[in-house]
């Protein structure tokens, strides 16, 4: 199972979800599907802006726990 | 090919659909005179078995009249664009079960009237084609859910 671990990237960096959709460019709706664990795929490019706005590495953000 | 523009082809087929549950209303109340002219055309007399062909119609017109409830509630849902969801994968399926009930209505009609034999298989074939139907949408609404989850 892929888990998301934005909102820990986010209270490291400080960062709220309001700026962080403002950075990334994506709506407050899908990003909140993205931190809920509810999103069934995530796009390159999205992954590249979430990783250059909390400037960090993509297993920061991805991470692999067995079910 | 005449195509006419999607907005005003809806608001075709659901006033279609109206005028249909207009007319099949109608055809409640005068059923039994339908009945009789009908067989007066066929030189048949009116004997017992007249009641059973009035059953058999009332109950094809009651299953006419739910599968058109649920093609009118179908067609409002595709006038607010909500096409690709699992209630209109379920309307779809209660329409084509709709067609199969009234092919096995016709069948039994088809014993008084030979003529019933054939749109008993009308009907079937409609019912399978709509099983189909509600199989590429359920398809459709899967790629849909799978599309408006990737971020």
């Amino acid at each position: 199972m892929i888990v998301i671990n934005l909102d820990v990237m986010m209270a490291k960096r400080k960062m709220s979800l309001n700026e962080l959709s403002e950075k990334v460019g994506i709506t407050l709706a899908n990003l909140s599907i993205l931190k809920n664990n509810k999103a069934k795929a995530i796009r390159f490019s999205t992954l590249d802006a979430i990783c250059q706005a909390l400037d960090c590495k993509v297993e920061d953000i991805l991470e692999y726990r067995k079910e | 090919m005449l195509k006419i523009p999607n907005k005003i082809s809806i608001w075709l087929s659901i006033i279609l659909s109206v005028l249909f549950f207009v007319v099949l209303v109608a055809s409640c109340f005068y059923m039994p005179l339908l009945i009789y002219v009908y067989m007066s055309l066929k030189g048949a007399t009116v004997t017992d078995s007249t009641t059973e062909i009035t059953i058999i119609a009332y109950a094809i017109v009651g299953v006419m009249a739910i599968a058109d409830i649920l093609l009118f509630i179908l067609l409002q849902r595709v006038r607010k664009s909500l096409v690709f969801t699992n209630i209109s994968v379920a309307l779809i399926r209660g329409i084509s079960w709709c067609a199969v009930i009234l092919g096995a209505l016709f069948f039994v009609l088809g014993f008084y009237f030979l003529i019933a034999f054939a749109i008993t298989f009308a009907c079937v074939f409609l019912g399978i084609c709509l099983r189909v139907t509600k199989n590429v949408i359920e398809e459709a609404t899967a790629i849909k859910a799978e599309n408006d989850f990737t971020i």
